[in-house]
This record gives structure tokens, C-alpha cells and sequence, in this order.
């Protein structure tokens, strides 16, 4: 097959119906959303991709930004997995972001101050400030694909990093900018990404909206007492895809699609 | 179409938009030179839509420019791979910004450091930002490049792909709304016929764009009760009448298919007109798609010549893990065999693994496998398994197909046993009985009239049994009318014919009966009108889609359906009606629709004014009776296999059936009992159509519905359909 000379490879998300689904799994080397509301999977989802990654030697990182890698150990143990060889980049908040939430507010002020009189001098320190975190995930990717560049990665959540990370509620220009950035580098890697967001105000158009190539959706919802699961594929570039909501299933053996 | 009255431009001098659906809508297409919009939410087709816009330039000869803002070209071209080869000469702009680098680094202007390249050009990775610069991107430097490249080449159709990227990442320190403005005003200025795309979750939200463009194509996604809904409209179009309004659409591998004979209402978004044979309620989801298409692609190598060990090898390992209950198994193997029938399409496609073809047909046979590589999508569609007894029966069947080893190709497929599923729907489609008209024409010939009599349904449906053999005259010969595209439908069916003509009306044999069951098999009289079989389900994600629609793109699927092999029926004979193959009998059943389509539309009108004129109906199945009665060709074979199976792909006609094509999963029907079937199907049939009429489409069936309806149904009749019955309204 000349799949990968016409840049049709596929990669496999560890879920057999999903890759069914999916009509043989994710177009390789792009970014994906996974939406869905808390409780709905997207970390699990994450998982199951990386450890795939891992079983076929691959090279995986997730990012976690919403959970304390120590926690996500703890919550995958009852599946049985091991993530010992998941490489982690803690992008967790912790105490550093009230520090740093402190210090953004007193720059903040100190735009209202400063814009009337210096608008260049003002506007740098506010990117500084809003750089850092997307900045400092960046660079440490670019160190990492330096030896065995990953081909995995799963940035648990993106609406998290917008929220802790990139403040920049002052510009959402500049919010954009970044990740379009942030999903940019790992495509030039080479990396297959799963990004992970809370469904968004219908309103918004939140950049990875735009500039992923996929969407899957999670959701739950609750039946008398049961509660059921479904996955759905809302868009998906390139590739002939199943359209419906699918119902899945969490089991002691990871999620389980029909 | 375009009432020239009514449009200050005349069609002719209007610039296609490259989709055969829109154009209707558009009353000829886009007015020259002016920016127009296509607006949607992401995932909706904007890209596509808007390269299929760029494609018809480059088949028009001119040079055209894709500038992109979010799609990196090395993934536009995989992702549109079914617009090849016309998208290798679409000269493409990459102005995506580069990953932004902390460390400052020389600006560098885009204009002076990015240049145009053809698709074909484009490497299979992603560019690479360089090591020590990157490359900003602004509205201004994107301008002046524009303005600089139009006119030193010449574009005479450009893409903004997409404007909201632009607004996004490009606009630093503009005013997003003065910026759009003045960016929609430099592209009005520029005076080439320019088609951007804009990203919009909300269906109302107020852009400048969107009060400058001189027209707004929008992209529709809903959601109800869980299937997605999809539908296209134009919601402004300054200089010219135009189609208000929504009609269904689905993605497909060329492109985008809009089904003009279905209309979304745009409050309850469900279905609120729809011609009359579109949708049999009761009916099942018929045989699974990726069957039927596997059996046409798999009789089509076969014809070729194909190496088929591999894909034998994949099936019978499908058939083992069938017998041992491990479907995750077969579903495996059977992938396998789906991605071997690809590979095998691009081999040969690229002049390799072909090898000297045997027998009458393989020509048409190799085209159509070039035609489906060409098409061929990203990956296989996920196959829905059948139930355990039907997933066998399909599995032997299509083993049966691949020759041991030297096996001539066209006796195989003739034997192909025809789909057993379809039964159920049978009466409703109208369209689906246009194929098996085809089919038992060939066989019968001589007595196709009195099928059709035979037919009980006169006196309710008349229309309906006739319809089916107009169609397929119809496209045939009599009518010359407009349509182009049904004829190749037509085409196919007729080669079915000829093969079976000799055959007689009752068993036409082995390919009319895997073709039209019901007819060959019941046939002698009945068949014809319950032929439509090809109701059931056309729609699945395979190639075969039921897609005929007349209006898009049906003529490459129409094609590649019908095996020609037989070739058996008198050149002339053949000539005249289009072969139709066994396996096109099938698709017939399942998920083809398309030929139908063009039968469809004959009949649909009389019960349903879906416009088409009675009158040409009638010709046409006058022709076909003609036809067929020429046809009488001498059977290939007698195959009693099919006979029994032939009757239950009647009741499939269904094809209307709007269900999810993509899913297939739906229901197998059980094949079983073709004969009693059919009986009963003919004495039903007239019921089932009062009940169509009577009943709307349900939604759910619409979403899926529609696309392959579109396909099918819309072609010749909906131009005129289109424009004239929706109330035609001024863009101003």
C-alpha cells in the first residue's frame, strides 16, 4: 500500500470499534478534539491511545494540565494498566498558579495604568506573562523530540491550559495565536495529538475548533438510573467515517465500543 | 434551469461552481468575478465545496488559486484525494503562520518568502518551520500577495480557505470587523471570481462578510434524534434567481451530493417535501452496502483479471470466524478485504497488478476500477456485520465470485446469487424497480410487457411498475431530454439486458437474476415491476452509494456498478441498452439507487409532482418495453440459483430508503424466501406507494435518506424542478 507515501497512514486509538468507526483509526501526524463533559471518558479515551502507542514502542507524553499525574495513576489502576512508561509533563496549576494568577491580576491592573501612556511597553510585559505556560510546554517538547521524538501526545484538557495557563483573557488574539502555535509543533513532529476540551458556548469558536482536524464527542446521559455512554464522531477530515452516536461501555478492560 | 429573464447574467456566461447540485440551486452558478461565501460549522464540507469550485476551473482549463489558512496542503490533498487528478493543478498558497518562536527572530514578510505551488507539488509532510526565522502572516502581506500573483498568472478562481483563520491569526492589530471589511472589499477589487469560507457555529450571527459577499452558500449540521442532518442553501445570491430552499447533502469522495429532490424545512428541519417514492417506511435497511460494492469491485477484477488470491484468502478466513461465532474475527478479515480491493484499484489504477483482461466487459470493468481509485477515499468504510446467517451467505457468495484461479471472468459474476435483503421495501421504490427493469428486460426481453401488466399495480401505481421501465428507457433512448447522466445509469442496466435476454423472461439467468431477482426470478411478471429493488438501501458508504442522483455525480457510480462482463447480447443490442451485470443487479438491490433515480423521477411525478412530466414517462417505459423486447438476448446462463434470489431483491426497491448510508448497518433482511416474497410484494406494492404519498419521510430517514435520494433521484428532473417549482426568488 502506498499509504504512507500518500500520507493516508493510520493510527490505531487502542479502541477497536472506534478504529472501525473511524474506518481504520486517526490520519496520522494531526491533531484531534476530544470532547465531553467531565465524567465522559476524554482522559480515559487519552489513555487507551497512549497505551496503544506504547504496546507498538512507540514514544507517548500526555500533558496533564486538569489531573495530578500521581491521581491518573491511582484512577487507571483498577484497569490494570500501567502507565509507568508514559512520559508526563506536569502542566498542573498547584500552587505556582495562585502565585501566578496574583501576579496576573497585578498586571492586569497595571495594563489599565500603563495603557494610556505606554502602549508597546505595556502590551510586552502582558505577552510575557501570557506566554509562559504554552511557551514552557513547548520548549520542553522541543527538548524532548531532540533523542525519541514522541509520536503520541495527549493534552489533557485544552480548555484547561486556556483557563491556568495562557492568560489571556486581555487578548484572545494572542490565545490563538498559541495554540495554533502549541498544534502546529506537533504536527511539524510528526505527533498524532489528542487534545481534550469541555464542550464549548455554542457561540464561541475556540481556536482548536478550527485548527484540529477531527472531533470526537463523549457524552452521557442518564437514563432512570443507568447511565448511557455514547461516542461520536462529529467531523473528521479525509476520512469516510460513521456518522452516528455509538453507545460505549466502561469496563474493568478500558472503554469498550459496540 | 436558469430562466435567463430572471438573471441578469445568463448561464451560460455563469462560472460553475463544479458541483452539478449547486449550479441547479444557483440557477448555472456563480456570477463572474465577485466574492461569494460558503459559511457553515467546522466539519460541514466548506473545503470541500470550495475545491470542487477550483477543480472545475482547472478541468475548464483555467488556472486557479487555493490560498490556505488552516488546512496544511499536504492534508487538503489526502483529504480531497477524490478530486484527483484535476486537484494536483490547483496552485496552492500556504499562508498557515509558522510555530511561533519565543526567541525573537528576524520577520520575515510571507509574500517574500512562501510561494505558489501546484497540489501536485505538494510534499506528504507538513512543512517544516525553519530552524531560525518564522514567518508571520498579515492580512497586508497576504493582500499584496494576491494582488501580485493574480496578476502576473492570471487566476481566474481563487479559494480563501478560510476567512475566519485569517481573522483569527492574521488580523494582529486590525480591528476584526474593519479588517474583513477591507479584505472582502480588496477581493471584490481584485475581479476574480473568489469564494471564501466561513467558519460560523451560529446560524444567525451578523458578519461584515457576510454583507459584502454578493452571495452566501450555508452549510447546515443538526443533530436529530442522534443522526446527524446535513443540508445546503443559498441564502443570498445578488444578480440572479435562485433555489430558497435547504436540501440535504452528504460528503461523498468527489465531493458534496445534494439531494434537490428533498427539501428541509428550516424551522422543524425535518423533511417537508420529498418525491413520493423516496422513502418506504417499512422499509429495512436493506443488504448491507459494503456487500454490494464489494461484489461489483470484486466482479470487476475478476473481469480484469486481477490477482484475487489474497482477498479469497481474506474471505474465507471472514467465513471461518463467521462459522465459529468470532465476528471481531470477521470483521477483521473482512477490513483486510476491503483494503485489498483498494490497493488493488490503485495498483491497477497505476497500471500495475492489471493483467490481460478476459472476456467481453473488461474494459468497462478496468474503468470503473480507475474510476473507484480515483474516488476511493481515505481507508475502508467501517463495515456493519450482517447477523451470522446472512454475513455467511454474503461471504460465500462473494467467494464464489473470485474464479479459482484462471476462471473466466464473466461467467462468475453472472452467478452471483442476488441479494436476499432487499425484499421487504421492494414496493416501495419505484426507483429500485427501474434496475431491476434493467435487468429483466435482458432476460425477458420479449416479454417484458407482459411483466409488467402483469404487474397488479396498475390501477394504484401504475406509474410505478411503468415508471421503472420508462426510467430505464427513458435514459436508454427515448429520452433525449436533459439528462445526461441517468443515461450512463441507463447504460448499465441495458448491458444487463443483453445478457440476459436469451435467457427469457423467467430466468434470465444468472446475472439478470443476480441483478433483479425479483424480476428474472418471479418474474415473468411481476419482476419488472418489482425490480426497483434497488430501492433498499443504497445509500452505504461504499463507492456504490446509491447515489445516482442525476444531479451530482452519479453517472462514475452508476458506472462502476454494472458489470458489463456478460457481453453476451448482440453488439447492437448491447449498444443500445447498458449492460447491466449481475453485480450491478445487486447494487441494484441494495444501494443502488441510482439508476434508479432517473426511473424514480419519472414515476415520482405522477404520484407526487415531483415534477417530472408524466408524459416523458411514459415514452420512455414505451421505449423500454421496445427495448426490451429487442434486447431478448440470448441467456448466458440459466441460473437457478438466482431465480429464487431475484424475487426478494424486488421488495428492496426501497432504495428511497434514506437510511444511513453509511452506517449499513441496518437490516439485513433475511434472504430467504425470494419467491413468496415476491408474490406477495406484487400484490403490496400498490398499497406501499399509497402509503408513501401519504406518509411524509420521517426525519430520521430523511438525514440519511436524502443523500442517497439526492443522488439518485435528482439528476435530470431537478434543474428544472429546482428552480421553477421552488418558488424561484430573486437574490435581491
Amino acid at each position: 500500500m502506498s499509504a504512507a507515501a500518500l500520507g493516508e497512514e493510520r493510527v490505531a486509538t487502542g479502541i477497536p470499534g472506534l478504529d472501525r468507526m473511524l474506518g481504520g483509526g486517526l490520519l496520522a501526524h494531526r491533531p484531534y478534539l476530544v470532547t465531553g463533559s467531565t465524567g465522559s471518558g476524554k482522559t480515559l479515551l487519552g489513555l487507551t491511545f497512549l497505551l496503544e502507542g506504547l504496546r507498538r514502542g512507540e514514544e507517548v507524553l500526555l500533558v496533564a494540565v486538569d489531573e495530578p499525574p500521581s491521581e491518573i495513576v491511582e484512577n487507571v489502576r483498577s484497569f490494570g494498566w500501567d502507565l509507568s512508561d508514559v512520559r508526563t509533563l506536569e502542566a498542573n496549576p498547584g500552587t505556582h498558579a495562585i502565585k501566578r494568577n496574583v501576579a496576573v491580576q497585578e498586571i492586569r491592573t497595571m495594563t489599565d495604568l500603563k495603557s494610556m501612556r505606554d502602549l508597546s511597553q505595556e502590551s510586552r510585559r502582558a505577552s510575557d506573562a501570557e506566554d509562559i505556560s504554552i511557551q514552557s510546554i513547548q520548549l520542553k517538547l522541543r527538548q524532548q523530540m531532540g533523542g525519541r521524538p514522541f509520536t503520541r501526545v495527549v493534552v489533557d484538557s485544552v480548555t484547561s491550559i486556556r483557563r491556568f495557563a495562557v492568560k489571556s483573557s486581555v487578548d484572545p488574539q494572542a490565545e490563538r495565536t498559541e495554540i495554533q502555535s502549541l498544534l502546529r509543533f506537533l504536527s511539524e513532529c510528526g505527533v498524532t495529538a489528542l487534545i481534550t476540551a469541555t464542550p464549548s458556548n455554542a457561540s464561541v469558536l475556540n481556536p482548536e475548533e478550527v485548527l484540529t482536524r477531527g472531533e470526537i464527542l463523549l457524552t452521557r446521559k442518564w437514563i432512570g438510573d443507568r447511565s448511557v455512554r455514547q461516542v461520536k464522531i462529529v467531523r473528521m477530515r479525509g476520512c469516510a467515517h460513521d456518522p452516528e452516536r455509538r453507545p460505549f461501555a466502561i469496563t474493568p478492560q478500558g472503554i469498550v465500543l459496540g | 434551469m436558469a430562466t435567463p429573464q430572471r438573471s441578469i447574467v445568463p448561464s451560460s456566461d455563469r462560472v460553475s461552481t463544479g458541483n452539478v447540485g449547486l449550479d441547479a440551486m444557483l440557477e448555472g452558478g456563480f456570477v463572474p468575478r465577485r466574492p461569494y461565501l460558503i459559511v457553515g460549522p467546522s466539519g460541514t464540507g466548506k473545503t470541500t465545496l470550495a475545491l470542487q469550485f477550483l477543480a472545475e476551473g482547472v478541468r475548464a482549463g483555467e488556472r486557479v488559486l487555493l490560498v490556505t489558512l488552516e488546512e496544511p496542503p499536504n492534508e487538503a490533498r489526502v483529504n480531497h484525494r477524490g478530486l484527483l487528478p484535476a486537484l494536483d493543478a490547483i496552485e496552492v498558497f500556504d499562508a498557515i503562520p509558522d510555530i511561533m518562536r519565543y526567541e525573537r527572530t528576524p520577520f520575515k514578510d510571507i509574500a517574500s518568502v512562501r510561494a505558489v505551488v501546484p497540489f501536485g507539488k505538494v510534499p506528504p509532510k507538513i512543512r517544516q518551520t525553519p530552524e531560525l526565522s518564522s514567518v508571520e502572516v498579515t492580512i497586508t502581506a497576504l493582500e499584496q500577495m494576491l494582488r501580485s500573483e493574480v496578476a502576473r498568472k492570471g487566476y481566474s478562481r481563487i479559494v480563501i480557505d478560510s476567512m475566519t483563520a485569517l481573522q483569527y491569526f492574521c488580523m494582529k492589530g486590525f480591528d476584526p470587523v474593519a479588517g474583513a471589511q477591507t479584505f472582502l472589499r480588496f477581493v471584490s477589487d481584485l475581479g476574480v471570481t473568489t469564494v471564501l469560507t466561513v467558519e460560523s457555529p451560529l446560524e444567525d450571527a451578523d458578519t461584515p462578510e457576510r454583507m459584502l459577499a454578493r452571495g452566501e452558500i450555508r452549510l447546515f449540521r443538526w443533530e436529530l434524534d442522534g443522526q446527524s442532518v446535513r443540508a445546503i442553501g443559498v441564502e443570498k445570491f445578488r444578480g440572479s434567481a435562485h433555489d430558497v430552499r435547504l436540501h440535504p447533502y452528504r460528503i461523498g469522495p468527489k465531493g458534496i451530493d445534494i439531494n434537490l429532490a428533498v427539501t428541509i424545512s428550516r424551522d422543524t428541519r425535518q423533511i417537508i417535501e420529498a418525491p413520493a417514492p423516496t422513502v418506504a417506511p417499512e422499509v429495512p435497511a436493506g443488504p448491507t452496502t459494503p456487500f454490494a460494492s464489494l461484489e461489483r469491485e470484486v466482479s470487476d477484477f475478476v473481469l480484469v483479471g486481477a490477482p484475487l488470491e489474497p482477498l479469497r484468502a481474506e474471505l474465507e478466513g471472514a467465513l471461518v470466524a463467521t462459522a465459529r461465532g468470532d465476528r471481531e474475527s470477521a470483521q477483521g478479515h473482512l477490513a483486510r478485504a476491503a483494503a485489498i480491493t483498494v490497493d488493488l484499484a490503485h495498483a491497477i489504477r497505476s497500471g500495475e497488478g492489471a493483467s490481460v483482461p478476459i472476456g467481453p466487459g473488461a474494459g468497462e470493468a478496468y474503468q470503473r476500477i480507475r474510476d473507484r481509485a480515483d474516488a476511493s477515499r481515505a481507508g475502508v468504510p467501517p463495515f456493519g456485520l450482517p447477523e451470522p446467517p446472512i454475513l455467511k451467505g454474503e461471504l460465500e457468495r462473494l467467494i464464489e465470485l473470485i474464479p479459482p484461479r484462471v476462471a473466466p471472468a464473466s461467467p462468475p459474476p453472472a452467478p452471483t446469487p442476488p441479494p436476499p435483503p432487499v425484499v421487504p421495501t421492494a414496493s416501495d421504490h419505484a426507483n429500485v424497480a427501474p434496475r431491476p427493469e434493467f435487468v429483466p428486460p435482458a432476460e425477458p426481453a420479449p416479454e417484458p410487457e407482459p411483466e409488467v401488466e402483469p404487474v397488479p399495480e396498475p390501477p394504484i401505481e401504475p406509474a410505478t411498475e411503468p415508471a421503472p421501465e420508462p426510467g430505464i428507457e427513458a435514459e436508454t433512448e427515448p429520452v433525449p431530454e436533459p439528462r445526461p447522466e441517468p443515461e450512463p445509469t441507463a447504460a448499465a442496466t441495458p448491458v444487463a439486458e443483453p445478457t440476459g435476454p436469451g435467457t427469457g423472461p423467467l430466468e434470465p439467468a444468472p446475472v439478470g437474476a443476480s441483478e433483479e431477482p425479483s424480476a428474472s426470478a418471479e418474474p415473468s411478471t411481476p419482476a419488472e415491476s418489482s425490480p426497483p429493488a434497488p430501492g433498499l438501501e443504497p445509500e452505504p458508504a461504499s463507492g456504490g452509494e446509491p447515489v445516482p442522483a442525476p444531479t451530482s455525480e452519479p453517472p462514475t457510480r452508476h458506472q462502476p456498478v454494472p458489470e458489463p462482463p456478460v457481453a453476451p447480447a448482440p453488439p447492437s443490442l448491447i449498444d443500445l441498452v447498458p449492460h447491466v451485470t449481475p453485480s450491478a443487479s445487486r447494487d441494484a438491490h441494495r444501494a443502488e439507487p441510482p439508476p434508479l433515480p432517473s426511473l424514480h423521477a419519472p414515476e415520482a411525478p405522477p404520484p407526487q409532482a415531483a415534477g417530472v412530466p408524466s408524459a416523458e414517462r411514459k415514452p420512455a417505459a414505451e421505449a423500454g418495453a421496445k427495448k426490451r423486447k429487442k434486447a431478448p438476448a440470448p441467456k448466458r446462463r440459466p441460473a437457478p440459483k438466482t431465480a429464487p434470489a431475484p424475487p426478494a431483491p424486488a421488495p428492496t426497491p426501497v432504495r428511497l430508503a434514506p437510511r444511513a448510508p453509511e452506517a449499513a448497518p441496518r437490516l439485513p433482511e433475511p434472504i430467504g424466501s425470494p419467491a413468496a416474497s415476491k408474490p406477495i410484494e406484487s400484490a403490496e406494492k400498490p398499497k406501499r406507494r399509497a402509503t408513501r404519498k401519504r406518509k411524509a419521510p420521517p426525519v430520521v430517514a430523511a438525514t440519511p435518506g436524502p443523500m442517497p435520494i439526492g443522488d439518485l433521484g435528482s439528476p435530470p428532473p431537478p434543474p428544472p424542478a429546482t428552480e421553477d417549482a421552488p418558488s424561484t426568488e430573486d437574490g435581491r
